[in-house]
């Protein structure tokens, strides 16, 4: 049966479960299509040669993922499967233990097809930080896919795998996902288990799916959400079947629509979508509701202090002795990290370290990272005045569609300012997810994002299964 | 002025990273221009508010003391550049 591998994850576990079509077949299909592919898009880095193995369980077809590959963003740990980050300082690290959410999804039935590239330590908002080279957009190959998942953005848009898992500390699922044109969430803090993950910003971090549709994204995360003990900040609330309710319709819910996400710099083909995207909710039965967040650009200042400060903490671990890159150089163990880190670390990896350094450093501490931990407590408390109000606000995930490669690397904070309308969520620790809606005049995804109220994850899915269904996916 | 705060060396230093005498200058030009763009965190009015750490108010997990094997030796030992049966090696600490 040719091309299974375009089929939604639904659509797949369904022809399975019929028994037209068997794990091995989709096997086949995404090997096949990600060996014709890759070579121009680069979205892996590792492929899982042993998978096939995993397909030999008699119980697999019957299992709720049945047997599906899907992709993982290399900063989560795989037993036995390399696993770099991005980085080169990780190039030959292999993990002893496999992340939690992974190993939930295998339980599930679910087959590691391999490890997607990312930015070096997901810090990046193009695929370009990476240490292996950039991933490039499938819908038009001299664009960025957007990051810091690149390779599982991707690798899900060019049908190299069903379906795949990202992590976003600042918009990384939901801005690679909004420029190729698939469906990225980032779930509350705490909704999914960190453990496993190659920690960035240990208070913002989280895992979630990317997918091929929202129905998708739902049955994915209902299977690896949850309370993990090896994770202190995982959250033991019931996790929810997803799925169920996506066809509840959004009768009556309030949809914010925040006033400063219409600035000047948002492309006027998104602002129209997002637009289009609100009547169409409105004629559904929800009431739209105008509102503000007045620091929607302190938000990502703060991210951008609060970030590289946990980055530079967590970056210490990279000492060259225990497991990653040695230098040859250095007398002393401390030089001769100086030297391991120096050689290889990537330019971004250095700049959010030093500014991490620098916002610690004794005399600066207060003034940015304690005052950014402050705003941070009052954006929280702007998002539950505001969830007062509404029950899901709508916005653009991007301001522009995908940029070119190389346009933007020269100014970091251009660079940044793609998160812009990402970076609240994860302020705020909140639910959130992009859904493509339509194309610019250059035939590029645009996506929009629908941001829901802490472990509300049914209601942001119900509306944004509804758009997806009024867009003809 | 903020240029004249940032002290690359010092920096690089306190973060035990060696750089290039190019990453210093890039650097030199790109920390001003990252520190004027989050300084707009100073202006606003914080007084009694008080700091988020973290953003679900999970408190006080805590778990039942077991004891459990530890990674094995061998596997703990398998990333290691240098080693021998038992330890990491790492050259002299001073």
């Amino acid at each position: 049966m040719k091309n299974l591998c375009r089929l939604s994850l639904l659509e797949a576990i369904n022809l399975v479960k019929k028994g037209q079509a068997t794990p091995e077949d989709f096997w086949q299909s995404c090997w096949q299509s990600q060996q014709k592919k890759d070579g121009k898009i680069h979205a892996f880095l590792t492929l899982n040669e042993k998978g096939e193995k995993d397909l030999a369980r008699k119980s697999l077809g019957q299992e709720p993922l049945a047997g599906m590959p899907f992709a993982v963003k290399d900063n989560f740990s795989t037993r036995g499967l390399q696993t770099t980050a991005g980085s080169r300082i990780l190039a030959n690290y292999v993990p002893p233990y496999t992340a939690t959410v992974i190993r939930r999804l295998q339980k599930a039935g679910g087959i590691i097809f391999g490890k997607t590239n990312c930015d070096a330590f997901a810090f990046g908002a193009s695929g370009e930080n990476s240490g292996f080279g950039p991933t490039r957009n499938p819908h038009d190959l001299a664009r960025v896919p957007g990051g810091s998942s690149s390779g599982s953005a991707a690798a899900v848009a060019s049908h190299q795998v069903i379906f795949a898992l990202g992590s976003d500390t600042g918009g990384s699922i939901r801005q690679p996902a909004a420029f190729c044109g698939v469906v990225g969430l980032k779930p509350t803090y705490g909704r999914c288990s960190r453990w496993g993950l190659i920690a960035m910003g240990s208070s913002f971090d989280a895992p979630g799916p990317i997918t091929k549709t929202v129905a998708d994204a739902a049955l994915v995360l209902s299977l690896m959400a949850g309370k993990d003990r090896h994770d202190a900040t995982s959250s033991g609330k019931m996790v929810a079947n997803y799925r169920e309710g996506l066809a509840k319709g959004v009768k009556n819910l309030k949809i914010g629509l925040v006033r400063e996400f219409f600035r000047p710099e948002l492309q006027g083909e998104i602002g129209n979508a997002v637009q289009r995207a609100a009547r169409q909710l409105e004629q559904a039965g929800a009431n739209l509701v105008e509102i503000s967040l007045p620091h929607l650009d302190e938000a990502l200042a703060v991210y951008y202090v609060l970030v590289p400060a946990e980055i530079s903490s967590n970056m210490a671990r990279y000492d060259g002795v225990r497991f990653g890159y040695q230098s040859k150089h250095g007398k002393t163990a401390l030089a001769a990290s100086a030297y391991s880190r120096g050689e290889v670390f990537e330019l971004e990896v250095k700049r959010r370290i030093l500014m991490g350094s620098y916002i610690l450093s004794a005399g600066y501490f207060d003034a940015y990272y304690l005052q950014a931990s402050r705003v941070r407590t009052l954006i929280i408390n702007e998002f539950r005045r505001l969830f007062g109000k509404v029950d899901l606000i709508l916005g653009p995930t991007t301001p522009t569609t995908a940029f070119k490669l190389g346009e933007k690397t020269a100014d970091p904070v251009a660079m940044y300012l793609s998160d812009i309308f990402t970076v609240p969520a994860n302020v705020a620790g909140l639910p959130a997810i992009s859904l493509p809606f339509g194309k610019d005049k250059n035939n590029l995804p645009i996506g929009i994002q629908l941001i829901g109220n802490y472990f509300q994850e049914e209601t942001m899915l119900q509306a944004a299964y509804l758009l997806e269904k009024a867009n003809g996916n | 002025m903020i240029q004249a705060k940032i002290n690359i060396d010092y920096l690089a230093k306190l973060a035990n990273l060696a750089l290039t005498p190019k990453e210093k200058e890039q650097l030199k030009t790109d920390m001003p221009h990252i520190l004027r763009f989050i300084e707009i965190v100073k202006h606003i009015k914080t007084q009694g508010v008080a700091p988020t750490f973290q953003t679900i108010s999970i408190q006080n997990v805590s778990q039942k003391d077991r004891r459990r094997a530890s990674l094995p030796r061998r596997k703990a030992l398998a990333n290691a550049a240098k080693k021998n049966s038992k330890y990491f090696i790492s050259r002299p600490v001073f």
